[in-house]
């Protein structure tokens, strides 16, 4: 593909490479390696758990590896965090700012600590993420979608060339997500490496153009998200009338495969304002209508037809050939 | 340069914008006039007995003090401590200065002598104990280290700002102490002089080396000591603030030891060993006044050696483990 | 903005100027401590004696007492021994206000060791704001190595007490003569000495005398001025010694004290 060709021609920003990390006398990470491209939104998926925020956590310097090496722009994070971090913008967990200071002086604090950026660049920033109504109230006082708006804020304060977000659509509602979503490709496409980090599939899919799959401290993945998530399992839910009869004609037929009802393999909020009853089954996408259509004629009334995304831990059963996530 | 300057600039606006700051002058502005008003219940107490005759009550304390030492039930350390306060009374009588002089300045003296080993430290141990450790309890440790900035340099800002508010503590300990005691007993005493260089050996007071001070310049050496022990104070709950990730248990093991440290004072006597520890040490002014020292043997140099090192390994913990160690919640 | 920045720029000068005040304070406090009078300002002190400034008129009876533990009240349970007790007698009977200036007594000292505090200007200075002074000694002199004895059950010895009593009366009178140098004026108080072994029965003919040659001399002394007034206890004592010695079978208990005070008070009226 020639977006491809164009994505691997532009420069490295974050190299990871061979990480690992030893806490105790337990490896949380084994291996790790990935790199992030200018440009792009690289997605990192991965369960709770799964060794996520240790490797997020290790990218910006607070936890140094045991072994491997984590560049940014050509710099080593551990080594030379001063020149690394300053083309590092991050929000590590919850964007936890200081409660007892406004916003803008929570900003102002984090602007001292970096040459070069005055109140004008405060302006903008607080602008960008829409808080300038609310900007000299104390933190204390902000609800969770408007901390992480001063999260973000204070990431992007010093123009970074690495913008690191873990887990950004916690505690935002479905308007503020998309919002983000939108927020995030813009700033992609402005030359900005974005990371994101998420433990739904569905996010991922939606807001990244590459995914690394992260379990039990390894790497399992690192692809395309078309190529990694769309070329897999595809499923289908059908809801007809009788069911009885399509679902015999189904299990019939050779181009679908009948899942046992086993609800677990689908994402839970997919089901909702599903009726009680339904058949899910393995399909090919080019033999949808054709199916269709034999259960229509043989006076199926078809009621609905919905392809879904499999959950993580299905994409995981498959990646890991049964093996099992913890 | 510049970079350390704009972090002190943070550290010192986040030291004011907790509160903690103004919440230990609060308690200065309401304890020093509750002991105010105990010291003038004192004065006028001596003042109904003694008809303000400061002679006739000291030459009674002596003789308080003399009657005391005949008893077989008072400890022998007590009667060592009082045959030495005695002499220096006498020395007092003798040279006809009043030691207890009732002015805002003989107040203040009086306040730090008796601060400088819980009061003070307490107040310093207030603001050192949470300023790191709140970083790492609010979560914002993590927003402060992923700056461009290294380790050692944010710690080191946070030092220089426990120092410069240790001194402003010292000094508004002072100060306070003066104007709200100057309003009851007067502002004046500057000039007033006092005498140092009692030599303590043994039960003896060698007055040989004695000499006049003016109080103002006292004052100052008294502050100064305090400012001393205030320091190594500061830097063992600087240290604690580090080790310890909530702010409440950094102040509770603060306190604890602090407050151990006055209860093994008065029975250091029995367990010389105590002398290397920092609590015992703290006290530093009472080589000037010559008040005997809780172990025999301890010298200003030794104090100001144990807690040189006490306060150097705590700076060194504090660093090391600051800009070493993984910041995993 | 400008206010909030001028805050932290006040407090870190602040911060800046006292560590720097702190450190000269701190290093001249080193100096001073290590090498004595090496910093500027020091100064020799000078011996000086207050003056006393004289009570134009003086319209109350001013006491000092003086001398070993009868006059600090050991033995009595309140503490306030025979001083404390004639001061509140004299306040019921005299119309002039009445006032205890000091009390010097110290437990166990003798006649000789009086003589000696007696040189300390600050003693002086007491006594010569008096008009009245008590006191009592010579009980140590005597019976300070007899106590001892006593509890090893030795007889006492006569020849060697009545040696005691004779350099111990001598003391006595230079004490009476020094404090009648700080004050010429004042009326001074000897109250006599009682003997404490007279319900043991070996001690008692033998502490009888002594104490009896002791008072004796002591009056003789006394008589030659007629500012000075001995107050007997011999006989107070003699009859009635179960219920005026304390337990310490030397001491008076406060009844002992209360009937001293008494004779005291009746003397000078």
């Amino acid at each position: 593909m020639e977006s491809e060709h164009t994505l691997a021609d532009r420069p490295v920003i974050l190299s990871v490479k061979q990480i690992k990390k030893k806490i105790g006398r337990k490896w949380i990470i084994h291996d790790v390696s990935f790199d992030v491209r200018a440009g792009e939104i690289f997605g990192f998926l991965g369960p709770n758990g799964s060794g996520k925020t240790t490797t997020i956590r290790m990218l910006v310097d607070l936890i140094k590896p045991t072994s491997g090496h984590i560049q940014v722009c050509g710099y080593d994070v551990n080594r030379q965090p001063e020149k690394a971090l300053r083309f590092v913008g991050s929000i590590v967990e919850n964007p936890e700012m200081y409660n007892y200071l406004t916003g803008w002086e929570n900003l102002e604090h984090f602007a001292r600590m970096v040459p070069g950026i005055d109140s004008i660049r405060i302006h903008e920033v607080v602008n960008v993420v829409g808080l300038t109504r609310r900007i000299h109230d104390k933190v204390k006082t902000y609800s969770l979608g408007m901390r992480q708006r001063l999260g973000i804020a204070q990431a992007l304060l010093v123009q970074p060339k690495l913008l690191i977000l873990d887990e950004p659509t916690n505690g935002l509602d479905p308007l503020g997500i998309k919002e983000l979503r939108g927020f995030i490709r813009l700033l992609a496409d402005s030359g900005m490496a974005v990371f994101v980090s998420s433990h739904l599939l569905s996010e991922i899919q939606l807001m990244c153009d590459r995914v690394a799959i992260i379990s039990n401290g390894r790497v399992l993945a690192v692809d395309d998200v078309d190529q990694l998530l769309t070329g897999r399992s595809q499923y289908v839910i059908w809801i007809a009338e009788p069911l009885d009869k399509a679902l015999q004609m189904l299990q019939a037929s050779e181009q679908a495969k009948v899942l046992e009802a086993d609800k677990a393999v689908i994402d839970e909020s997919v089901l909702i304002g599903l009726p009680e009853h339904f058949i899910i089954t393995e399909t090919a996408p080019e033999h949808i209508s054709g199916l269709n259509q034999a259960l229509t004629d043989a006076g199926v009334a078809v009621e609905g037809i919905q392809r879904v995304v499999p959950t993580l831990e299905q994409l995981f059963l498959e990646m890991t050939e049964g093996g099992h996530i913890e | 340069m510049n970079n350390m300057l704009a972090l002190i600039h943070n550290e010192t606006l986040k030291v004011l914008k907790k509160k903690r700051f103004y919440v230990v002058m609060l308690i200065l502005v309401i304890l020093i006039p509750v002991f105010t008003y105990a010291q003038m219940k004192i004065a006028q107490n001596s003042r109904e007995k003694f008809d303000q005759d400061w002679r006739r009550e000291i030459t009674q304390q002596i003789t308080d003090y003399q009657n005391t030492l005949g008893s077989d039930r008072i400890p022998e350390e007590w009667k060592k401590f009082r045959r030495i306060m005695l002499q220096q009374l006498q020395y007092y009588l003798d040279h006809d200065v009043n030691p207890n002089e009732p002015n805002g300045v003989t107040f203040t003296r009086t306040f730090m002598d008796n601060s400088v080993n819980l009061f003070i430290p307490l107040l310093v141990m207030a603001i050192a104990s949470d300023i790191v450790s709140s970083e790492r309890s609010t979560g914002t440790i993590k927003m402060l280290l992923t700056r461009p900035v290294r380790r050692w340099k944010i710690l080191m800002s946070k030092w220089l700002v426990l120092m410069l508010f240790t001194g402003v503590v010292v000094l508004m300990t002072a100060l306070l102490s003066y104007l709200i005691s100057g309003a009851v007993f007067g502002y004046g005493g500057w000039n007033f002089p006092l005498f140092t260089g009692f030599n303590v050996s043994g039960t003896n007071v060698n007055v040989e080396a004695v000499h006049m001070l003016p109080s103002w310049l006292y004052l100052l050496m008294q502050c100064g000591l305090i400012w001393f022990s205030s320091i190594v104070v500061a830097a063992l709950g600087f240290m604690i603030s580090v080790l310890v990730r909530s702010t409440a248990a950094s102040i509770v093991t603060l306190m604890a030891t602090l407050i151990a440290g006055t209860i093994l004072y008065n029975m250091a006597s029995a367990w010389p060993t105590a002398k290397y520890l920092f609590m015992i040490n703290l006290k530093l002014t009472d080589y000037l006044a010559g008040t005997p020292a809780p172990v025999e043997g301890m010298s200003l140099l030794f104090s100001l050696g144990v807690l040189s090192v006490w306060g150097a390994a705590a700076l060194f913990i504090a660093f090391r483990v600051f800009t070493k160690q993984d910041i995993l919640n | 903005m400008n206010k909030r920045s001028g805050l932290w720029g006040f407090i870190a000068a602040v911060g800046v100027g006292s560590t720097l005040l702190f450190l000269v304070g701190f290093g001249f406090g080193v100096a001073d401590i290590i090498s004595p009078g090496s910093v500027p300002f020091a100064e020799k002190p000078q011996v000086k004696t207050p003056e006393v400034i004289p009570d134009e008129a003086i319209k109350e009876i001013r006491i000092v007492s003086l001398g070993d533990s009868l006059t600090r009240g050991t033995g009595d349970a309140t503490g306030d021994g025979y001083v404390r007790r004639t001061v509140n007698q004299l306040r019921k009977v005299q119309a002039k206000p009445v006032k205890l200036i000091n009390n010097l007594a110290v437990n166990g000292l003798r006649a000789d060791q009086l003589v000696d505090k007696l040189k300390e200007e600050s003693i002086g200075y007491s006594l010569k704001q008096a008009n009245v002074i008590l006191l009592t000694i010579g009980g140590n002199d005597l019976f300070q190595s007899a106590r001892s004895e006593q509890m090893g059950n030795e007889p006492l010895n006569e020849e060697s007490l009545q040696a005691k009593a004779k350099s111990g009366v001598t003391s006595l009178e230079s004490v009476l003569n020094r404090i009648r140098k700080w004050n010429p004026e004042a009326l001074i108080v000897y109250v006599g000495l009682y003997n404490p072994f007279s319900d043991v029965k070996e001690m008692r003919v033998i502490g009888g005398s002594v104490v009896q040659s002791w008072n004796n001399a002591a009056a003789s002394i006394i008589n030659k001025d007629s500012n000075m007034l001995l107050i007997p206890t011999q006989d107070l004592f003699e009859r009635n010694m179960s219920i005026y010695i304390s337990s310490d079978h030397f001491h008076p208990n406060g009844d002992g004290y209360a009937a001293i005070a008494e004779r005291i008070v009746q003397s000078m009226k």
